[in-house]
């Protein structure tokens, strides 16, 4: 089975292509805002390298996040729209996964922490499939057990607070590779459940809850 | 052997995915307005706009193919608005486009969203002599454009502040009446019998610019006077009076540039007292009007598959490492 897997929820826009368990090719690399225009051509470079056809591909899988929304939804767009063409499944992963893949080894729970702006963070134990939480940098302290390691671009970002109470392990992205040829077999599902992990509103949501009555178009 | 063209518009509040053949012939138009979502904020939120085309976008286009009833291997390129826009939303659109480019092995072509509008005019009247005068009025754009011939365009005239259908929008607010405002005082205006409350025009001493934020203000300050005024006779003045500007403004372009047609796009277009003086006004010059279909006056992607099917031509693809432009240019 051919997978070609996305992430660009994070810094790291990345593709992979993975005959079941070996990967074939992989593209990435860390911008601020170049997602859009580079994942396309990534898609068509791993295809190259491999040597393989698009057609020869049977599954997508996807980082749906947490992370930042545009890159969310430029690697889901792209995962759906080749879904739609190929008529394949689309698996899902999230971006702490991801991060969680390339984690290295640690005697004590190890976490993957993702920035998530306005002072807060997405966070998750690294094998344990819970629903991430959304907390600041000091909420995520109290709640972290003794003798933790902490990686991922939340970790990198305030590393200074965490590394009072914790390990930090800095530089670790998502692993695309990983995304390739994690064992699957039970996310499998059509292409419309692919959605995007937001975890909190659109800003103008929150703001209409505070201040019933609307807020203004510009 | 004929063109076929599909194109995606995301680049603000409508999902739509078309084809069109040979540049002006629709084969399916598919249209989802996320006016309701945004209703409640009172105006187009960008995250709320482009969390719903991510949505909304795949089962649009399914049925844009099953409608047009065409192949993939038919299509002589895929098209996309990667500006002016909203960003977010710009790039669900660009991103399903290059990826549908990229599977079905086919062109990529990005549009120039105001380009569109002005090829909406071909979907309905491929005949249509250039060069023409069209006028874009919506909530986010409101220009005269001297259409020299197909590609090259002058802005003639452009607004100072807010848009047409942002002053329209403005308005209703203040007024209670709701969003969005264009429709509503359409509504209150045509039901309206007496005699609309007289609006300075605003008309900036002959120069083919608007400014509507002072039609807006002298509203609120007519208001504050007359705090017994009924809705539905201000609505009616104040529609009176951006009607009588944007076709006054747009005659004075027409003469101007001695042109023997001219033509009606974006939302606003769709204004029922707008349409009539536009029209009655060409008439009255002997000026070929196009008054569009209202389905061709708001956002639609059968005008981007239209422009897209003619910059193809002209210009060739576009690479498949490009992105958006939110302040994208004519
Ligand atoms: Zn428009």
């Amino acid at each position: 089975m051919i997978t070609l897997a996305l992430s660009s929820s994070t810094a790291l826009v990345g593709v992979a292509l993975a005959h079941d368990g070996d990967v074939l090719a992989e593209r990435s690399l860390l911008t601020d805002r170049r997602h859009a225009e580079e994942i396309t051509p990534m898609v068509q470079a791993v295809l190259a390298a491999a040597d393989t056809q698009l057609t020869a591909v049977s599954r997508i899988v996807v980082d749906v996040g947490p992370g930042r929304y545009t890159g969310m939804r430029v690697g889901i767009a792209t995962a759906k729209t080749l879904a739609y063409a190929l008529g394949v499944p689309v698996a899902t992963v999230t971006s702490l996964e991801l991060i969680g893949a390339d984690a290295p080894a640690h005697d004590g729970p190890r976490f993957a922490v993702v920035d998530a702006r306005r002072n807060q963070v997405f966070a998750a134990e690294v094998g344990n499939a819970t629903t991430p939480l959304v907390v600041s940098p000091a909420e995520l302290i109290e709640q972290l057990p003794r003798n933790s390691l902490l990686v991922g671009d939340g970790a990198d970002r305030y590393a200074d607070e965490f590394s009072a109470v914790a390990s930090v392990h800095r530089g670790v992205v998502p692993s695309v590779a990983a995304a390739a040829t994690l064992d699957l077999a039970v996310r499998g599902g059509p292409a419309a459940l692919a959605a995007p992990l937001y975890l909190r509103e659109p800003d103008a949501a929150i703001n209409i809850k505070i201040r019933p009555g609307g807020v203004g178009g510009k | 052997m004929s063109s076929l063209v599909l194109a995606i518009e995301t680049s603000c509040d409508e999902t739509s995915v078309a084809v069109v053949a040979d540049g002006t012939r629709m084969l399916s138009n598919v249209v989802s307005s996320q006016i309701e979502i945004h209703a409640p904020f009172g105006g187009v939120v960008p995250e709320v706009a482009s969390r719903a085309h991510l949505e909304t976008l795949e089962p649009v286009l399914s049925q844009a193919m099953s409608e047009a009833n065409i192949e993939p291997a038919d299509l002589t390129a895929v098209a996309a608005t990667n500006g002016p826009g909203l960003i977010g939303a710009l790039l669900v659109g660009v991103t399903a486009a290059k990826t549908l480019a990229l599977a079905w092995d086919k062109p990529y072509v990005g549009v120039n969203h105001l380009e569109g509008h002005l090829f909406a005019a071909f979907l309905e009247r491929p005949d249509l002599q250039v060069p023409m005068i069209t006028m874009l009025v919506s909530g986010g754009h409101t220009s005269i454009v001297h259409v020299k011939e197909r590609g090259r365009y002058e802005v003639v005239g452009s607004t100072i502040d807010d848009a047409a259908g942002e002053a329209f929008d403005k308005v209703a607010r203040y007024l209670g009446l709701g969003y969005p405002g264009g429709p509503v005082i359409d509504r209150m205006a045509q039901a309206f019998e007496g005699e609309p409350i007289h609006f300075p025009r605003g008309m900036m001493d002959g120069s083919l610019d608007f400014s509507f934020s002072g039609m807006k203000t002298s509203v609120i300050n007519y208001v504050r006077k007359h705090p017994e005024t009924p809705n539905d006779a201000l609505a009616a003045g104040f529609q009176e009076a951006v009607v009588d500007v944007l076709v006054t403004k747009c005659m004075q372009a027409v003469e101007t540039y001695g042109v023997a047609s001219a033509c009606l796009g974006g939302g606003v277009a769709a204004n029922s007292a707008l349409r009539q003086k536009f029209a009655a006004e060409c008439a009255a010059r002997g000026v070929d009007a196009l008054v569009p279909a209202r389905q061709f006056c708001t956002d639609n992607a059968a005008m981007i598959a239209a422009a897209g099917h003619w910059r193809f031509e002209a210009d060739g693809p576009t690479a498949l490492d490009s992105g958006a432009t939110p302040n994208l240019r004519l």
